[in-house]
Formats: C-alpha cells, sequence, structure tokens
C-alpha cells in the first residue's frame, strides 16, 4: 500500500491513438473567455515543469526566454489548436518523453461511452480496428488481427501490408515520422504509433484501407471501427483504456500471459498472480510486453514479486528532485522460479521498459523480439484550466545496473523481428524463439 | 499527539508517512525567539494533550472505527479510508482507490504487513513495523514519553499566518528519524507535522498541514489534513469516529498470504529443536 497512492504514471500516453486531437472542433474560433482559459494552462504548464522537473537545470532550456516567446503565441491564438500549439512548442524543448497535452476532446468522447464490459456500442467514443502493426524493414506489416474485430471481420490477415489508409499513403507518413524525429530513439515508437493510428478513428467511422495481401495482390478493405474490446479502465485523469489480458499455455509445459498496459491492479496484477500460481510448475513463463505502453509504475516491481525470491532485489531507482525511489521487488509467497523470456517491441515503453530492462539486468529474464524506443520517464497528467490534460515527467528512471533508460531503451538478448513469411503461416517468431530458449534450459 | 499520528494523519497510514523527519528551518521566522526562552517541549506537549480533552478522555476508549476519504485532486483521484483500532496496538487501515483497488495495511501489535493488488503482500520490518505499530496503539498520547525520548522545543514559526511553537521529537529506537511539529501558540493543537515516509523503497519528506478540529467523544480530532508529498497534495478528510465499536479481534488476525510470508521467512529450525 505504501507509495502505491502516488499513482506512479509510467505511460507514454499523450502518444496514444486515444489522445489524438479533435478533427475539427480545435479549429473553430476561440473568444476571449476560452483564449484567456488557454493562457492560464500555459502558465500551469510552464510552472508545474519549472517546479516539478527533476533536473533544476531543465535539460538545459533557457525556460524563461521559452516562456517569453511562447506564451504571447498563446494570448494571440485564435483557435484551441494554435494555443494548444504553442504549449506543446513549449513542452517540446525539453526534448523528453512523457510531456504531452490531451485535448480536453478526448476526455469528451470518453465521457459519452457506456459503461461496463458491453460498451461496445457503435458511434461513440474512440474506435479500434482491432489490427495491430508494425513497421518492420520500412513497411507496415501486420502482426495481429484481434479476433472478433473489425479487422478480423473486413478479413484482414496477420502477415499482410498496410499500404493506406483513407488518402494516406503509410510509405508518406513513414517518410514524415522519420524526418520529424530523426535524432530521437522514439521514432521507433511513432512509427508503430502512428502507422497505427491510421486505422483508428470513433467508434462507428469506416474507415478505407489497402493492403498487400499474402499473395502480393492489392486489396481494399472496408473497415468500420467499434471500440476496443477489453476490459474499460480508468485510472485518475487518463481517458479510458481498454485491458486486454491473455492467460495460456502457449506450448506444453509453458506458461504465457500477455497484457496490453499496467493499469487497473485488481484485473491485471491478479491475473499475473494466479497465472503464476497456474504455472508455477512448469519449464518456463513467457511475459509478452510487445505493444504495451506502460501504465502504473509500481506493477512492475509488484509483478516481479512472483519471478524473485531475493528479498531487497530492485528492478531500478527513480529519482525526484525531492529524492530517490528504489523499484524493490518484494517477494510473494508462489513464485516462478524456472526460466522467464519477456518479449518487446518497438511498442513496449515506460513500465514495460522498467519490468523487461530490469528483469534483464538482474539475470532474471532472457529478452526477445526488438529494441525499445526509450520512453521511461515516471509522470503524471493533471487537468489544465482549459480542459485539456497535462502529462509531465517529474522523475527520471536509472535502471538497476545504472543505466538512464530514456532515450536507450531495452536492447533484447535475443534480436528477433516479426516475419512476414511466419505470420502468413500463422506462427509468432518471437514466442517460437522464447519456447525454443525455454526447451534448451530444461 | 500520538493521537496524532494515528489519526489526524490517518492519509500518512495511507501513503505510509510513518517516520518524521527533522526538516531544515529555512522558512523559520526572523523573530524566532532564543531557545531558552520558549517552554519546553513537554510542557507544549502536554498542553496539547489538555487542549485535545486530557488524559481522562483518551484512556475511556478502548477500540475506534474512523472513516473518511482520501483525495488527490490534481491526479483526479479519491479514496475511501476506514481506520480500525482495537487497544492496545491492534489496527488495520483499508482504503479503496478506484483503479488500483483495495489496499490494507495491518497489524496484531507483533507483525505489522501490507497488501494490495499491485505490490502484493508485504511484511513490514525494523523502523516501518515500528511506526506502523506505534501509530495503532491507544496510549500513544496519554504515554507519550513511551515512544519519543525527548521532544525539545526549537523555536517559533508561522503556520498560516498564525505562530506556532516548533518542536523536534526524537522517537524512541533505532533507525527512527525525528519529526517536527507545530503547536499553534494560542490554541495549543498540533497544525503542522513535518515527518519522512519511510519503506525499503526509499524515504521522502512529508508535510502534513492539520486543520478543522472536532469533537468526537470528548476528543478533539482534526477532520482535515493536507499533505505535501513529492510536489502532490494530498487531502484526508475524517468523516466519522466512533469508539467502543465492537471489534472482533478476529479482524486483525493475519491474512493468508502474510501468514505464508511469515512461515517463509522464518529461520529454519535446528534439528533438535
Amino acid at each position: 500500500m505504501k507509495l502505491s497512492i502516488f499513482g506512479l504514471l509510467v505511460c507514454a500516453f499523450a502518444l496514444l491513438p486515444g489522445c489524438r486531437s479533435a478533427k475539427s472542433a480545435d479549429l473553430a474560433p476561440i473568444d476571449d473567455a476560452r483564449r484567456q482559459k488557454h493562457v492560464e494552462s500555459f502558465d500551469q504548464v510552464w510552472t508545474t515543469i519549472r517546479d516539478q522537473h527533476w533536473d533544476k537545470d531543465l535539460n538545459g532550456v533557457d525556460w524563461s526566454a521559452a516562456r517569453d516567446e511562447l506564451r504571447p503565441r498563446v494570448q494571440a491564438a485564435k483557435t484551441d489548436a494554435e494555443a494548444r500549439a504553442a504549449m506543446l512548442a513549449l513542452i517540446q524543448r525539453l526534448k523528453q518523453s512523457h510531456f504531452g497535452i490531451i485535448p480536453s476532446e478526448a476526455y469528451e468522447r470518453v465521457a459519452s461511452l457506456p459503461s461496463g464490459d458491453d460498451s461496445k456500442t457503435p458511434g461513440a467514443g474512440q474506435g479500434d480496428s482491432g489490427i495491430h502493426v508494425s513497421v518492420v524493414d520500412g513497411v507496415a506489416l501486420v502482426t495481429e488481427v484481434e479476433a472478433n474485430s473489425p479487422g478480423a471481420a473486413a478479413g484482414v490477415r496477420p502477415g499482410w501490408i498496410l499500404e493506406s489508409a483513407g488518402k494516406l499513403e503509410v510509405a508518406d507518413v513513414l517518410k514524415r515520422v522519420d524526418a520529424a524525429y530523426a535524432d530521437s530513439s522514439l521514432v521507433l515508437a511513432y512509427r508503430k504509433l502512428t502507422t497505427q493510428q491510421l486505422l483508428s478513428g470513433d467508434a462507428g467511422d469506416t474507415v478505407r484501407a489497402t493492403f498487400l495481401d499474402g499473395s502480393n495482390h492489392r486489396v481494399k478493405k472496408e473497415i468500420v471501427l467499434a471500440t476496443p474490446q477489453g476490459k474499460p479502465a480508468k485510472f485518475g485523469n487518463l481517458p479510458t483504456f481498454y485491458l486486454r489480458t491473455t492467460v495460456k499455455e502457449v506450448s506444453p509445459g509453458i506458461g504465457y500471459i500477455a497484457f496490453n498496459a499496467f493499469f487497473d491492479p485488481p484485473t491485471v496484477s491478479t491475473a499475473f498472480k494466479r497465472a503464476v500460481e497456474q504455472f508455477e510448475k512448469a519449464d518456463g513463463f513467457i511475459i509478452d510486453l510487445r505493444g504495451n505502453p506502460g501504465g502504473i509504475g509500481f506493477m512492475a516491481n509488484g509483478m516481479a514479486g512472483y519471478l524473485v525470491s531475493e528479498p531487497g532485489t530492485k528492478l531500478g531507482t527513480m529519482t525526484m528532485r525531492s529524492g530517490d525511489l528504489k523499484f524493490v521487488i518484494n517477494p510473494q509467497p508462489t513464485i516462478f522460479k524456472g526460466p522467464v523470456a519477456v518479449l518487446i517491441d518497438e511498442g513496449s515503453m515506460s513500465t514495460s521498459e522498467i519490468m523487461s530492462g530490469g528483469l534483464k539486468d538482474i539475470g532474471r529474464a532472457r529478452i526477445f523480439g526488438t529494441p525499445t524506443p526509450g520512453a521511461a520517464l515516471p509522470s503524471r497528467i493533471e487537468k489544465l484550466p482549459n480542459g485539456d490534460g497535462f502529462q509531465y515527467a517529474f522523475a527520471n528512471y536509472v535502471s538497476a545496473k545504472g543505466d538512464v533508460l530514456e532515450g536507450k531503451g531495452v536492447t533484447p538478448d535475443v534480436e528477433v523481428k516479426p516475419d512476414r513469411k511466419s505470420l502468413l503461416a500463422g506462427q509468432d517468431r518471437v514466442i517460437e524463439a522464447a519456447v525454443d530458449w525455454i526447451r534448451s534450459k530444461k | 499527539m500520538k493521537r496524532l499520528l494515528s489519526i489526524a494523519v490517518l492519509a500518512a497510514a495511507v501513503v505510509g508517512a510513518g517516520l518524521p523527519v527533522v526538516l531544515t528551518t529555512s522558512t523559520a521566522r526572523a523573530d524566532e525567539v532564543a531557545a531558552t526562552a520558549l517552554p519546553a517541549g513537554k510542557e507544549v506537549i502536554e498542553r496539547f494533550i489538555q487542549a485535545t480533552g486530557g488524559r481522562e478522555a483518551y484512556a475511556k476508549f478502548t477500540s475506534r472505527t474512523t472513516k473518511g476519504t482520501l483525495d488527490i485532486p490534481a491526479q483526479g483521484m479519491k479514496a475511501s479510508l476506514t481506520i480500525f483500532q482495537l487497544a492496545p496496538d491492534k489496527g488495520l487501515v483499508e482504503s479503496e482507490i478506484p483503479a488500483l483497488g483495495v489496499m490494507k495495511q495491518g497489524s496484531d501489535g507483533e507483525t505489522a504487513w501490507s497488501i494490495d493488488p499491485m505490490q502484493g503482500a508485504r511484511i513490514l520490518s525494523g523502523g516501518e513495523r515500528d511506526t506502523l505499530i506505534r501509530q495503532f496503539r491507544f496510549d500513544g498520547d496519554s504515554d507519550w514519553e513511551k515512544y519519543y525520548k525527548s521532544a525539545e522545543t526549537i523555536g517559533v514559526e508561522d503556520v498560516d499566518g498564525k505562530p506556532a511553537y516548533k518542536v523536534k521529537l526524537t522517537p524512541v529506537g533505532e533507525g527512527l528519524a525525528d519529526s517536527v511539529g507545530y503547536y499553534d501558540k494560542e490554541s495549543g493543537l498540533v497544525v503542522r507535522m513535518d515527518t519522512v515516509m519511510q519503506s525499503p523503497m526509499g524515504e521522502l519528506a512529508v508535510v502534513s498541514k492539520i486543520s478543522n478540529y472536532k469533537d468526537f467523544g470528548g476528543i478533539k480530532i482534526p477532520t482535515t489534513t493536507v499533505q505535501e508529498v513529492a510536489g502532490m497534495t494530498m487531502s484526508m478528510t475524517v468523516e466519522s469516529v466512533d469508539h467502543d465499536t465492537t471489534l472482533d479481534e478476529a479482524k486483525f488476525a493475519l491474512p493468508a498470504d502474510i501468514e505464508k510470508l511469515k512461515a517463509q521467512q522464518a529461520p529454519a529450525a535446528k534439528p533438535g529443536e
């Protein structure tokens, strides 16, 4: 219980499709009262970062000069979009992850959703295709199509290549992403997230997308988006997130768990605990964090307590202005003691990096997949006077071996890229590599 | 004073504020008077005990149920909070935060523990254990000298515009940090406590502003505590305090996972034992 109340958020939520800006509302003219709310919000953002950033030097940025330059732009803003752009310009001076603005429209959309597990009514709130893509060797490869999803209904299959969505060509989008983030490790994440975003919209929207199928034929699909599958979860000032957890015996004698975010501990942490109890005597255990953008940081060391029996072991350290907090592992009554494999990719961020990097550093897990982007700053989200959410990092994170994860990420022990041929054959090379390794340890 | 650690700083029980610390006095008033002119720490604390009801009132009860809420407005979070206490030293804190689940922290007077969905089960040790058990004790106020080896008045400082005596409290025991209590000169009530949150994860300074004292069964208990921790503000509100409620000893029994951990952590018996 101790410290958990901090709700330590280590999720690059502002990067995610659910937090995209409104399509047209933020381009409408604003009045003086609304503009004043934006000015107050700008001031709150500027002051919060000045007072809460773990580095008093603010990464070397002349913070007062940045305010003097950008505040007039907010004062002169004619639209919400212009005001937000100035605020974003301010926080982007830091060149760090976990600083972002979540438009108030993102909250309004989810507020209109029905609550409960059956909230899949098209026509309201965020919409999802159920199609997961990774950018591999310059193309957007479909790595997963969720069962019973709009993508599955449209007949899209893993191994297909997404070429375009709406009027946007994937190749052009990727060029722009690469140009914008040429000097940042976050380019890995943005390639994936931006491509994924091409297939998102509001529930009920139709996305017209072009794919190359398994025979390299160009096929056009109309995908009617629906509310994301999974359990709706709320955490503080975050918009609703949809949790999906999978526990199975992925191969005889080998346990497997996948979850798409570190939220809702009663659901996700409890599922992890039960999976460990279920597979306590298994030959190996696989934790699939691919595409998991993070969430509540202290869930990582909580879960590690089911894998590590040595008291006092830590995954890493969070450094704040007010002191350091160690991600100490508390060994639990039931501990899995066999080989552990963790799967990662460019969509594994924040808490996923803390967990995979920490388990790697202490020698408790072997890591499979592709490098993570290095977006691992502990952050919080506050509401601004204009109704937007403001995500800001208040701490740095250093791994158990003393490495700063931000901007560097986690490098897998065994690099395995998704492979089109295998995906088309219904295989997952990353899981297979982990299974082979576990078999070799028997 | 101890009752403030166990009731007024209810939020501390949730966030584990626990151990006290001496903060620097950089914000002290320029007219801070010399220590020789100040009342003794013991005198300040005795006045506080009288101001909140006196030893007789404190000794009247053997059980207590306190209910309240914990708000973190900037984060859009609100938790319910219930504390059960049974004399002499048993306690259980239950809080429920939407999306985080039910968090519990308790003691049977010997073993102090915490359990929640995120961090799992944990047996507290060292100063963390001692502090929690001390917070649950019923004689913490009336027998405060049993738990603090010294109380030294170190100055006067304004708290929200009113002068208060600053008293450095040094607890009995190894590894426990000092705390500083601020006692309103006029009313004698504690209006601020500077402590440190201590756990295996590390230490964080906690500043608690304490106000809105109300009478519950002859004891004045503050119903508002606003804490500043690591740049975040939390507000705890006491909604009800019921004395001498029926509390079964079984309520304070160790949870099954804690019993398992205790058994695993117990040193193996030597042959022949």
